[in-house]
């Protein structure tokens, strides 16, 4: 089994096919409005069951970076060194990823970020970021 | 505690795991005169290299005994798994436990990097280093201290001061503060030097109830205070990197015992990773928040300190046994036959803990006298 290749379980599974359309989907609590991330059975905050799938623009800001100078799986290898980031969603949970198109220098905490949709395949996006003011920024 | 025992630490070729265990146990009953019938709870550490050994069940058959009761936790590193056993005797099911724990994870070459997690591992997220280096670079930036970081070498310096002094430390050889400042990036802001060994080893603690540890050795040492705060909402907590649940084991662990920051002679905490020591001796009001930079500065946590901490090596040079080496060691300190690294008068002892990946908090205090 590949670790580095994510894996959806019945919670989960619009985030990716939402990921797959370019379009981060999270479940609101129906109760208590709640963005319930990681997905589970119920809301952690009222423990209602029923959600609603909501879109979030997926533009955050850093909370905290890392970067990884040794490899702990070997096709981590030629990607080195690389940085680890911990977003907060606007309007939505912290989330672990990275951000791309910046030097490790000019990473800080509070840095603007949009989403990078990521594709690694037909099955598999993945929600990366960069600067909300990078060169190509929308 | 009656008794509290290591092998030495670092290679063991040929070696399992349940031979080192064996090790263990054997010198630890030796060490408190105890007969293996006298054993009546057995508490095993199961090995995190997910092959099974020490694994109770086994290990209660490979030392042939039948013991009241048995059993292993999910998390049972060093202070969790004496927790479980304090509650063992506590509760009445057995008066004299002995808690168990060994590997061979560095000559069996197991990698701490294998847990799919969909939300973290497709971005590098391996390893626990990189939680640790999360929650250090947080605590950096909280308090302005980024220019700072190389700071906090002073405790992987101290610990090897330490391991110097302890015949089965791994690392021994000299380290200076160049040798830090060169040391390579394993994940920024952590260095090689701020991160724990792996070693081969393996450790017994024997507890019994405190009228009973008194009939079997004449210097027990005594659980005075405990506190445990778990965390299992993770990322849904506020500022969950500087795990500030340590706070509330912190305030049990002191109300049950009765001493403060200020009455501890000798201070062990579990440190998978350098980064854990600021934000301890911070939660647990050694020292201001923001402040535990300078305070680990200018020989304070060092041998002749006024705050001896983690004096056997910690997991930076004497060894790796997921905090059980921590107990071997304050034992023998509260008992005071250290030799050259004794502390003097050393009566109170406080171990602090995290577990999982820092989700458990938890703090013991000890003393050689029960009141």
């Amino acid at each position: 089994m590949d670790i580095l290749r994510p894996f959806a379980d019945p919670y989960s599974k619009p985030y990716w096919n939402g990921l797959r359309e370019g379009k981060i989907l999270m479940p609101r609590c129906r109760a208590c409005g709640h963005i319930q991330f990681p997905m589970g059975p119920c809301c952690s905050v009222c423990l209602a069951d029923g959600f609603d799938w909501t879109e979030l623009s997926g533009r955050g800001s850093v909370c905290s970076y890392i970067i990884y100078h040794h490899a702990f799986h070997p096709s981590l290898v030629d990607k080195l060194p690389y940085n680890v980031v911990e977003v907060q969603l606007e309007g939505g949970p912290k989330v672990i990823s990275n951000v791309i198109g910046i030097d490790h220098e000019a990473l800080r905490s509070k840095l603007a970020v949009r989403p990078y949709f990521d594709r690694i395949d037909d099955e598999v996006t993945l929600l990366r970021f960069m600067p909300s003011d990078g060169p190509d920024a929308a | 505690m009656v008794a509290a025992f290591a092998t030495q630490q670092g290679k063991h070729p040929g070696r399992t795991a349940w031979d080192l265990g064996v090790e263990a146990f054997k010198g630890a009953l030796d060490q408190a005169g105890l007969g293996r019938s006298q054993i009546d709870g057995l508490v095993t550490q199961m090995g995190q290299d997910g092959s099974g050994q020490m694994e109770p069940t086994r290990f209660g058959q490979i030392i042939g005994l039948n013991p009241r009761v048995s059993g292993s936790l999910k998390y049972g590193a060093g202070a969790f798994s004496l927790a479980y056993g304090c509650a063992l005797i506590e509760s009445g099911q057995a008066n004299v436990v002995a808690c168990c724990y060994a590997t061979n994870q560095r000559t069996g070459g197991y990698k701490f990097a294998t847990t799919p997690d969909p939300w973290s591992a497709p971005y590098g997220f391996l390893n626990p280093a990189g939680f640790a280096a999360f929650g250090f670079q947080r605590y950096l930036d909280k308090y302005g201290r980024l220019a700072d970081r190389d700071k906090l070498g002073a405790y992987a310096l101290a610990c090897r001061r330490y391991a110097r002094m302890n015949p089965i430390a791994f690392r021994r050889e000299p380290m200076t503060w160049d040798d830090y400042l060169q040391d390579r990036w394993i994940v920024w802001p952590l260095r090689r030097s701020d991160v724990c060994l792996i070693t081969d080893g393996g450790v017994c603690v024997i507890l019994a109830d405190a009228e009973r540890a008194r009939d079997l050795t004449d210097r027990p040492v005594y659980v005075r205070g405990f506190g445990r705060q778990d965390a299992l909402r993770l990322l849904e907590n506020d500022d969950h990197l500087l795990i500030p649940h340590m706070k509330s084991a912190a305030r049990q662990v002191a109300e049950q015992s009765g001493f403060g920051p200020g009455d501890i002679d000798a201070l062990y905490i579990q440190d998978a990773h350098a980064s854990v020591i600021p934000v301890t001796l911070e939660n647990y009001g050694f020292c201001g928040e923001g402040e535990a930079l300078d305070f680990i500065q200018d020989g304070r946590i060092e041998p002749g300190g006024t705050l001896p901490l983690n004096t056997s090596g910690g997991q930076m040079s004497e060894g790796y046994m997921v905090g059980w080496l921590h107990h071997i060691e304050l034992f023998h300190q509260l008992r005071g036959t250290c030799g050259e690294r004794q502390i003097p008068n050393c009566n109170v002892a406080q171990f602090c803990g995290t577990g999982g990946f820092r989700e458990f908090a938890l703090s013991f205090v000890y003393s050689n006298s029960p009141d």
